[in-house]
């Protein structure tokens, strides 16, 4: 009988949890990494917008380049998809952000709750290939920061869309206290953007800029000033757009310039000496806020466009 | 007892052939009903636990099966229209729940290439055996028995599968990159090539990358402005997503226009789901179904058809019964000489009935085990349904 019982036993054993559905095993592999009590930004302005908003342990900052040709390491890409939220500065300034696997719920682009109509779009180059319609590459200027108005609608988006992403989040009076301590320091500084930003139109009076890249459109705006963009493409590959030169140069023959030539790079010394000797025009950097004098993007764009009142009263 | 056990044991044993037959006979006819019941009750848990835990679907307005069949299992269909990315960013401006886009048009190797993001592998809870999650364009990460039958790993590469292969002016198959590969799950995830939305929108030929369009071969020009150029059909764009051309790769257009086959919807509450799916279905182009409901109704005509067979094996077995009771009644009466013996060297009166007991019970015994293990062996070798679905 012991032999009968070992042998039911035994061919029952491999049966019974096939039969019952039973066993379920432990999900296999790595568990996830998970979601960080933190906000990542990957530009100077986008962390400048979100810092008014959330407390500096709260905030991560990836990368340190403002370049559009910038590309998230793994590490970079790690840390972004592991945060509460990701801003953005949209607009395409964050031309990486095409080809990385951001999470759609937690990205939020800060240009979205700006009216289009407020936007500069570029001038480009339409072309065709393969069957494909004809399409450009353009789209719009990124430097959104430097308009004071969508500055001002970008940090109150941002309060919106950012309040309530960290739960747990520190609410004590003195977080409130310091939050609006912030909030009146940029305002400060906004103001004297603004005023800096007078004093070019003044100084301009509504004379033409001359700029060898796309970024000044918003600052030209708000001096209502018109802008000449020559897309010189002297760093790009080595090869000049020589057609660009020669509509600058032309547009430089007319009248009712400033006699400014703006790069947000740096200066060219040959092209530079050609501008000034040939063309007339006084080759003056503008960084939109990346360095130069001034502890914030605010007050290195401040003096920025001071910089450039000077020279343009100097003309 | 011991000896009725052993008599029946010798019975069993001189005619092996008929117990044999008996004993398959038996077994035949509980296997069928057996395997069907197991089948189609462990069939319809893991349909309904990979419907149940997929709370809302939104799609193009159509067939809501085609829909529900394609995201939960990856289920290719032609017919499947699409929607635009603004469908995702108009629910996920709602608030309502986390929207996870799916885009399943290709194939890599036979194998369902699913486009979506990093929260769905959350979702999903797609755990990580090697690599990392697809998130760069041109990578993949690969479903636990794609990585095995394929044999492949991280850094290897995999090719999609090209949409129309005598047509050179539709996008080449893409080598993508493998990032890594997921842990099994014993679910279809095990099955398919998982990378991000902006890959598939490369397989679709809307993203794509190539030389810079003033900085093209001149022979490839065909006309130019100062402000348009056209380039010959020639131009061949990259069919791989490298460190050194990733940052040419781009989209033309509006993004919000960029396609998705579906969006799984997650939401906060089961408020947000009522309220989510009522004003999809209400004032938007597409709709909104619950997997689970679209699961229960499939099943209920699989089922109504299952009540169908289940019947037939009731008959079988009553049949088969009948039959078995024939064949031990006649056999009782050829052994009636035998009985006699029985009775005449002392045995109780009930010894006879409970030789034929014992030996219809040990038959009963060993039919049944043989058909609990044919079942066994039939669901060990048959294909996981719902991962092949």
């Amino acid at each position: 009988m012991s032999r009968f019982r070992a042998l039911v036993i035994s061919s029952l054993a491999p049966v019974l949890p096939l039969l019952t559905g039973c066993g379920a095993e432990a999900p296999a592999g790595q568990a996830r990494a998970s979601i960080r009590d933190v906000v990542t930004v990957a530009s100077a302005p986008a962390e400048l917008i979100a810092s008014l908003t959330l407390r500096p342990e709260n905030l991560q900052r990836v990368g340190d380049e403002w370049s559009a040709k910038w590309s998230p390491t793994d590490e970079d890409l790690a840390a972004l998809v592991t945060a509460r939220r990701v801003v953005l500065m949209g607009a395409e300034f964050e031309p990486w952000a095409q080809r990385a696997g951001l999470p759609p719920s937690r990205t939020l682009k800060l240009s979205e709750g700006l009216s289009a109509s407020e936007l500069i779009s570029t001038a480009t180059v339409t072309h065709t290939h393969g069957k494909g319609p004809a399409h450009n590459h353009g789209g719009m200027v990124p430097t959104t920061w430097t308009d004071p108005a969508l500055l001002r609608a970008m940090i109150h988006g941002a309060g919106e869309l950012l309040a309530g992403a960290i739960p747990n989040a520190d609410d004590s009076a003195a977080a409130a206290d310091a939050a609006v301590a912030k909030r009146l320091a940029m305002e400060d500084q906004l103001t004297d953007y603004e005023a800096a930003l007078e004093e070019l139109k003044a100084a301009l009076a509504g004379r033409k800029l001359f700029a060898t890249g796309h970024g000044l459109e918003y600052v030209a705006r708000a001096a209502e000033a018109p802008l000449h963009v020559a897309l010189l493409e002297i760093d790009s590959n080595g090869t000049p757009n020589d057609h660009a030169a020669a509509l600058l140069e032309a547009a430089a023959t007319e009248p009712g310039h400033a006699g400014v030539l703006v790069w947000h790079g740096p200066i060219d010394p040959a092209f530079a000496e050609i501008a000034s000797g040939d063309l007339g025009l006084t080759s003056v950097a503008f960084d939109l806020g990346r360095g130069g004098p001034g502890a914030t993007v605010m007050t290195r764009l401040s003096a920025g466009v001071r910089a450039l009142t000077s020279a343009v009263s100097g003309q | 007892m011991s000896g009725l056990l052993y008599l029946a044991w010798r019975h069993a044993r001189a005619h092996a052939g008929r117990s044999l037959l008996l004993i398959l006979c038996i077994a035949l006819a509980l296997w069928v009903p057996l395997t069907a019941g197991v089948l189609a009750k462990r069939y319809n848990r893991d349909l309904r636990t990979r419907a149940e835990s997929t709370p809302l679907l939104v799609g193009a307005p159509g067939n809501r099966y085609d829909l529900t069949l394609a995201a939960l299992y990856y289920r290719p269909s032609e017919r499947i229209e699409t929607i635009t990315y603004r469908s995702l960013e108009n629910l996920q401006d709602e608030g309502r729940a986390v929207c996870i886009p799916l885009h399943q048009r290709f194939t890599a190797r036979g194998y369902p290439v699913v486009a979506t993001s990093v929260e769905y592998a959350e979702f999903r809870d797609l755990r990580l055996a090697a690599g990392a999650d697809p998130l760069r364009i041109g990578t993949c990460t690969l479903g636990a028995d794609v990585a095995e039958e394929l044999d492949l790993g991280p850094g290897d590469y995999l090719y999609s599968d090209p949409t129309e292969l005598y047509d050179i002016a539709r996008p080449p198959a893409l080598k993508m990159r493998v990032a890594g590969v997921y842990a099994p799950t014993s679910s279809p995830d095990d099955g398919a090539v998982f990378c991000d939305v902006r890959t598939a929108w490369v397989l679709e030929g809307i993203a794509h990358g190539h030389e810079n369009a003033d900085e093209i071969d001149e022979e490839l020009v065909l006309t130019k402005t100062d402000d348009s150029v056209s380039i010959s059909g020639a131009l061949i764009e990259y069919a791989e997503v490298t460190e050194a051309n990733e940052a040419s790769f781009h989209y033309h257009g509006d993004t919000s226009l960029l396609p998705l086959t579906a969006v799984l919807a997650v939401p906060h509450s089961a408020k947000d789901a009522t309220l989510l799916k009522s004003g999809v279905n209400a004032r938007m182009p597409l709709q909104a179904v619950t997997p689970s409901s679209v699961i229960d109704d499939l099943l209920g005509v699989v089922f109504k058809v299952k009540a169908f067979f289940d019947l037939v094996g009731v008959f079988l077995i009553i049949t088969t019964a009948a039959l078995v009771a024939l064949v031990f009644l006649l056999s009782s009466r050829l052994r009636t000489a035998e009985m006699r013996t029985l009775d005449r060297i002392g045995a109780p009166k009930s010894a006879s009935r409970t030789l034929i007991g014992i030996e219809v019970l040990g038959t009963l015994a060993v039919a049944v085990l043989i058909s609990l293990a044919a079942t066994a062996a039939t669901l060990r070798l048959l294909p996981d349904l719902v991962a092949s679905f």
